[in-house]
């Protein structure tokens, strides 16, 4: 057998059990408990039962919602072999917004075991011990996860910990089951073997990851490129897609149609753009929002950020017009008002910031009644250089926000998933996720959304039917 | 390349009759390639922006031909939020000795209030460039032969295609001269009151011999002959 172990750097002596959690599923998922005495699974705090979870105690609690989450994936599965994920809460990457809330990733891999599908191919090791019928790995975990300790904390997303209850009513805390179905998701298959940043494949040798993999630019699968030709191809941001046929059946009963803006009038500028959509405003419906576009001009370098009510000049010039309009200095929504009580129609937020998908407009705001979405620089600049071309108030220029009719939010215009590739690379997210643009939420997109179910296929989520394509 | 039918037919007889003199037809088809054929683009303009750029059809199209095939001037030729605009276009050197006809129709967007002017100016410096290098220098081109709008009055310039001819004065001869084109607004910029979007084409200039009176009425009669065919 050539079985390759990923990493071993955890001491046995750290594993203070091992602790079955589930018996009756198509597939055994057992935590192997790595946290020290008083700590994480075994933090003896005492707390008060919630949302179905009760555990008197923090580390009980913790460990029931394990077994909840265990459960749901045990139920998707299909595996004679128990399947042992070595976990615990450890101190993870924290700002005062933004924190990691776990990791998790393969521990064991293995290739040419018997009954393997492709020679010469990496498999995670919880697949190919389904393959193969058998444990190769002689009781080893063969999956690691870890979880934040300090989320909630001070400086550490502040407020918001996770929620330990079962019921998914987590409010403004994380749902850890969520969190624990995402990341059993990574070590169960959902994740690159082969490194983006610098295109090299562990040990020389493709993983199924790499076949499944395809870049619309290179019109090649990972498995066919160069190092360098996938370095290229983790940051090709929206060009970067999964070729399985589990996925792109399922596909079109998953997600709805996707948001776009199209541009129309100069040649030079017209096309279908990258969007982020807003967290405020009206949602982008089919019926749209179309009309000229017009740019706010309020600072002497020749952006305009609507931080303050238009003059008389910008109003008249983008009154029933789409506005172009500059991030900075304010947040999203007080530009979105500004345009909107000058009478725009809607708002283009032109990004500040290299990079590409743009990301969302954050923030809120009840009486805003217009849509906006959010460009990249690059598009942005593009545009700005056009409407150069305008009079006082038309610029012979138009976009329409609304809803694809051919297109899915999430897939490229063939119904294939969009991976995660944003530019720049992102470690432990590029490649390994479903892209930010699928709507409605997926499970394994990059960022916890609140609205993603608990349910791991379709007509509701497309994580088992990618774990299919990899041979579940 | 768009038809002129009107100055086609002067071309024919002005260069039967006046074979020294050079004539220029421009119907700014593709204003990328104009440097190439001796045009000239210099922005004075308070924080110069934009300088003259390729009609766009989506705030009024062309005379004729595509609709983007004019060229345009407007509010961006400055950056300044409040400044001046002096953006020339200087035609080809052209030999002229006077008494020719410049031709050239120009307009503005429909139901426009910022205040647009067009200056014709002429400079008998052979192939100068020179027209200084503020807001209000004229450097070799202080010959004005025509204005339009001079006084920017808010409703003043037109806004359909107007054609405006202007004869060229006595050059005592033979002579190397240029023609500029100045889009010329004060008080305009994004916080200004004036300045818009001014569309220029069918440039021409024609040798016009004293007996055009008769012949250019029979001109007249076929390029009518020549519209009712096509």
């Amino acid at each position: 057998m050539n079985v390759k172990q990923l990493t071993r750097n955890v001491t046995l002596a750290l594993i203070l059990g091992a602790m079955p959690l589930i018996a009756q599923a198509a597939a055994e998922i057992i935590v192997v408990n790595a946290d020290e005495p008083g700590e994480g699974f075994n933090d003896p705090t005492p707390v008060q039962p919630i949302g179905g979870n009760n555990g008197l105690t923090l580390g009980q609690q913790r460990l029931n919602a394990f077994q909840y989450a265990a459960n749901i994936w045990g139920r998707q599965l299909d595996s004679a072999v128990p399947i042992r994920i070595k976990s615990n809460f450890d101190p993870l990457a924290c700002e005062k917004d933004s924190a990691t809330l776990g990791s998790a990733g393969p521990l064991m891999v293995n290739r040419d075991f018997a009954g393997a599908p492709r020679t010469n191919t990496w498999y995670h090791g919880a697949l190919a011990n389904k393959l193969l019928e058998a444990d190769d790995f002689e009781g080893e975990p063969v999956i690691r996860a870890r979880f934040n300790s300090n989320l909630g904390k001070e400086n550490c997303l502040e407020g918001g910990g996770f929620y330990l209850g079962l019921d998914g009513q987590h409010g403004h805390l994380t749902d850890l089951v969520g969190v624990l179905l995402h990341e059993f998701g990574h070590g169960l298959g959902f994740s690159n073997l082969t490194n983006g940043q610098t295109g090299r494949r562990y040990n020389g040798i493709p993983s199924m990851w790499d076949y499944h993999l395809y870049d619309l630019t290179a019109q090649k699968s990972w498995v066919e490129m160069t190092d360098a030709e996938r370095v290229a191809s983790g940051v090709n941001s929206r060009k970067l897609i999964w070729r399985g046929q589990n996925v792109t059946q399922a596909a079109p009963r998953v997600l709805q149609g996707a948001p776009e803006l199209r541009i129309s009038g100069l040649a030079s500028v017209i096309g279908t753009y990258q969007i982020g959509t807003a967290s405020f405003g009206p949602q982008i419906t089919a019926a749209g929002t179309s009309a000229e576009v017009m740019p706010v001009v309020d600072q002497t370098d020749g952006r305009g950020l609507a931080c303050d009510p238009l003059t008389a000049n910008n109003a008249s010039a983008i009154r029933g017009k789409i506005a172009l309009v500059d991030r900075g200095t304010c947040s999203f929504n007080i530009k979105v008002k500004n345009a909107q009580l000058a009478g725009a129609v809607g708002v283009l937020v032109a990004d500040n910031a290299a990079g590409s998908p743009p990301p969302g407009l954050g923030g809120s705001d009840p009486t805003v009644t217009i849509p906006a979405v959010r460009i990249t620089k690059d598009d942005g600049e593009k545009l700005k250089l056009a409407l150069k071309q305008r009079s006082r108030n038309r610029s012979g220029i138009y976009a329409a926000l609304g809803i694809s009719a051919t297109q899915r939010a999430g897939s490229d215009e063939a119904g294939r998933l969009l991976m995660f590739a944003p530019n720049p690379y992102q470690p432990g997210s590029s490649v390994s996720h479903f892209d930010t643009s699928a709507s409605p939420d997926l499970l394994m997109e990059p960022f916890n959304t609140e609205s993603v179910k608990r349910n791991l296929d379709a007509p509701h989520d497309l994580t088992f039917p990618l774990l299919r394509d990899l041979g579940w | 390349m768009k038809a002129i039918r009107t100055l086609s037919a002067f071309v024919l007889f002005a260069l039967a009759g006046t074979a020294s003199a050079t004539p220029l037809i421009e119907g700014f088809d593709n204003i990328t390639s104009l440097p190439g054929a001796g045009w000239s683009f210099i922005n004075n303009s308070t924080d110069a922006g934009s300088t003259w750029f390729q009609g766009n059809e989506g705030i009024f199209g062309a005379k004729d031909g595509a609709a983007n095939s004019y060229i345009a001037a407007n509010l961006t030729s400055t950056n300044s939020m409040l400044g001046t605009i002096s953006n020339w276009l200087l035609s080809p050197t052209l030999s002229l000795r006077g008494g020719e006809t410049l031709s050239f129709l120009t307009r503005t967007e429909a139901g426009s209030l910022n205040a647009d002017r067009l200056e014709i100016r002429l400079s008998k410096n052979g192939n100068t460039s020179q027209v200084g290098n503020a807001t209000d220098s004229l450097g070799d081109f202080s010959l004005l032969l025509s204005s339009v709008n001079p006084n920017l009055v808010p409703d003043g310039f037109p806004t359909d295609w107007q054609m405006f001819s202007v004869v060229i004065p006595d050059l005592k001869g033979l002579t190397d001269a240029r023609l500029g084109f100045r889009y010329w607004v004060t008080d305009t910029g994004i916080n200004g009151s004036n300045g818009n979007y001014i569309g220029l084409d069918n440039v021409s200039v024609v040798p016009t011999p004293s007996s055009l009176a008769c012949l250019g009425l029979g001109l007249f009669g076929l390029m009518a002959s020549v519209r009712r065919r096509t």
